[in-house]
């Protein structure tokens, strides 16, 4: 019997039924990630996770995650674990400690299994851009598709059922993109939900750990085991959140969700529009209203600035301690400021410098006002008419992509910047902000992403289990049992 | 973009660039910089207040007056290439 391709609550029932052990598990497990030909890993974790499954002897019947196995993206601290964020400015870098989230997950007997490539340092969005090259998607018949990123080897790992969840980060969309593309269900819940401490910053205010699985029980379970207030990490939210999981099967009678008519006018993909009528339908019948609503397009169209701007200033800042001097892989140099330039010329790839150096500009003195500050601003105006929506609305609902999985050597279609890059939205106000799958398009998936008001994860989660009850697409993978 | 000011640019930030990487940034800039025209279109975008975080919430940062571990001297240095007695050696600073 293989134990690949199961749900946390599937693997979970089988300890309890006491058909397998986590060591079997996770030996079948390293055996599947040796053969993967997708290009997802960094580090391994193998001999710390046969020990640690070893040592699981009794289960705990009412502990899901004992014994499960997970990826972790290689922007997230473990202990005694090479963390390079795909960057070779950090090679050889060895973390002293495990980031909380780890902790979290291992105080729940869950086994940390392997780092999985991203795009370097978290910037970029097709997961090509780490030191270890590109990262392909499991869909498709010919092996030549992106996964999305920055999250990729993570959304790759999960697509192809070697452990039923990863973590991940998300400060654009790096986290929802991919799910979209591999079919999973990737959640970034409420800014200030989980606990930052151990994750590499990129931009810290809109920086967020999250999950892919591939169901959404899964995803609630998760969240509700590691969310809250750390003294480790000040920007963790004080106030209690309600749990999820058990609110997940309220039914749809009288929610209100709201697509944003310039968005959804936008898309050009008939498979996906056809889908996402029928889903709309669907969920009338159950009881929902869902209200095809107008919406600023000026504000939408400066989604895409504002992230870019904040986001490359403030990543100047986050990755100013890249020096190779106290850490990381120093370069050689007569004087201290070489082996800082060596070390950062080497370490970067021209992308990230590229970044850099638009960061820097919009923090000049005399471009500052013009750039930063009006992005701030402008964030400002996006944030409010978001919340405006949602005094009204318990959730905006769209389609997560314009369409599937791009070819890795095909120029994108020529869609408009806004359906690409609305859901940053979720960053600049802090939402919880969930992808699952909706449909496939000749067998590639398709992610509707559903994004609501902060604090409100448990409702978020709610829609989208039921959502997933309609599609039916639950425990998606491309593995084979 | 000028490339005097990329090279201005890339100094601060402590990089070098190629001929290559100066030209191609400096034709990228033009990309940016329409993207960044967006905002100016919205009306009295700069009389409106900065945000600078999702959300606030009201707290204090004082912590516990408590002994709390921290990581040894010797295991943090562990990652610098050139450390010693305690200390991350560098060529001499004060010339």
């Amino acid at each position: 019997m293989s134990y690949l391709n199961l749900t946390i609550s599937e693997l979970h029932a089988l300890y309890v039924s006491g058909l397998t052990t986590p060591l079997n598990v996770v030996n079948e497990v390293i055996a599947a990630l040796e053969r993967d030909q997708n290009n997802i890993l960094e580090q391994t974790m193998y001999e710390e996770a046969r020990l640690f499954a070893a040592s699981l002897k009794e289960v705990e019947v009412d502990n899901l995650l004992w014994g499960i196995p997970f990826l972790v993206k290689d922007n997230i601290a473990t202990k005694g674990i090479e963390t390079t964020a795909s960057s070779n400015i950090l090679n050889g870098y060895v973390s002293l400690f495990d980031a909380e989230i780890i902790t979290k997950l291992k105080n729940q007997k869950a086994i940390p299994i392997a780092k999985t490539t991203m795009d370097e340092l978290g910037m970029g969005g097709c997961g090509m851009t780490g030191h270890k090259g590109v990262t392909l998607n499991p869909y498709g018949k010919d092996n030549n598709r992106i996964v999305g990123g920055s999250s990729s080897g993570s959304a790759s790992g999960v697509a192809s059922g070697y452990v039923p969840f990863a973590l991940a980060s998300d400060t654009g969309d790096s986290i929802r993109k991919p799910a979209s593309f591999a079919g999973l269900v990737g959640y970034k819940p409420t800014w200030g939900e989980l606990s930052r401490h151990g994750l590499f910053a990129f931009m810290p205010t809109l920086d967020h750990l999250g999950f892919l699985t591939r169901s959404v029980f899964d995803v609630s379970l998760l969240y509700d085991l590691t969310k809250g207030y750390d003294v480790k990490d000040f920007t963790t939210n004080i106030q209690k959140s309600k749990n999820s999981v058990e609110t997940l099967t309220t039914s749809l009678k009288g929610r209100k969700i709201a697509v944003i008519e310039p968005i959804f006018a936008k898309l050009t993909n008939e498979t996906l529009l056809k889908e996402f009528n029928n889903l709309v339908a669907k969920m009338e019948a159950k009881g929902a209203k869902v209200s095809f609503v107008k919406f600023d397009e000026l504000l939408l169209e400066a989604i895409l600035p504002t992230y870019l701007i904040l986001s490359c200033s403030e990543a100047t800042a986050s990755n100013a301690n890249l020096t190779g001097v106290n850490f990381g892989n120093a370069k050689d140099g007569e004087t201290y400021e070489d082996i800082v330039l060596n070390t950062r010329t080497e370490g970067f790839s021209k992308q990230i410098k590229y970044r850099f150096l638009l960061g820097n500009y919009s923090l000049r003195k005399d471009t500052r006002n013009n750039y930063y500050n009006r992005a701030q601003k402008a964030r400002t105006l996006i944030v409010k008419a978001f919340n405006e929506l949602f005094n009204e609305f318990d959730a905006v609902m769209l389609p997560a992509a314009p369409s599937h999985a791009p070819l890795i050597n095909k120029e994108p279609e020529p869609n408009s910047e806004v359906e690409n890059n609305y859901l940053a939205m979720a960053n600049l106000g802090g939402f919880p902000s969930l992808t699952i799958p909706f449909a496939l398009d000749k067998g590639l998936p398709l992610g509707v992403n559903l994004t609501g008001k902060a604090f409100n994860d448990a409702l978020i989660l709610n829609l989208g289990y039921q959502i997933e009850e309609i599609t039916g697409l639950y425990n998606l993978h491309v593995g084979q049992r | 973009m000028d490339k005097k000011i990329i090279k201005e640019l890339a100094s601060e930030l402590y990089l070098s660039l190629t001929p290559e990487e100066e030209k191609e940034f400096s034709e990228q800039f033009s990309y940016f910089k329409a993207q960044a025209a967006l905002l100016e279109r919205i009306p009295h975008i700069d009389d409106v207040e900065a945000t600078l975080f999702p959300h606030v919430e009201k707290r204090t940062y004082l912590r516990d007056d408590e002994v709390v571990e921290t990581l040894p001297v010797d295991e943090i240095l562990s990652n610098s290439k050139n450390a010693k007695d305690g200390f991350v050696i560098v060529p001499k600073v004060v010339k």
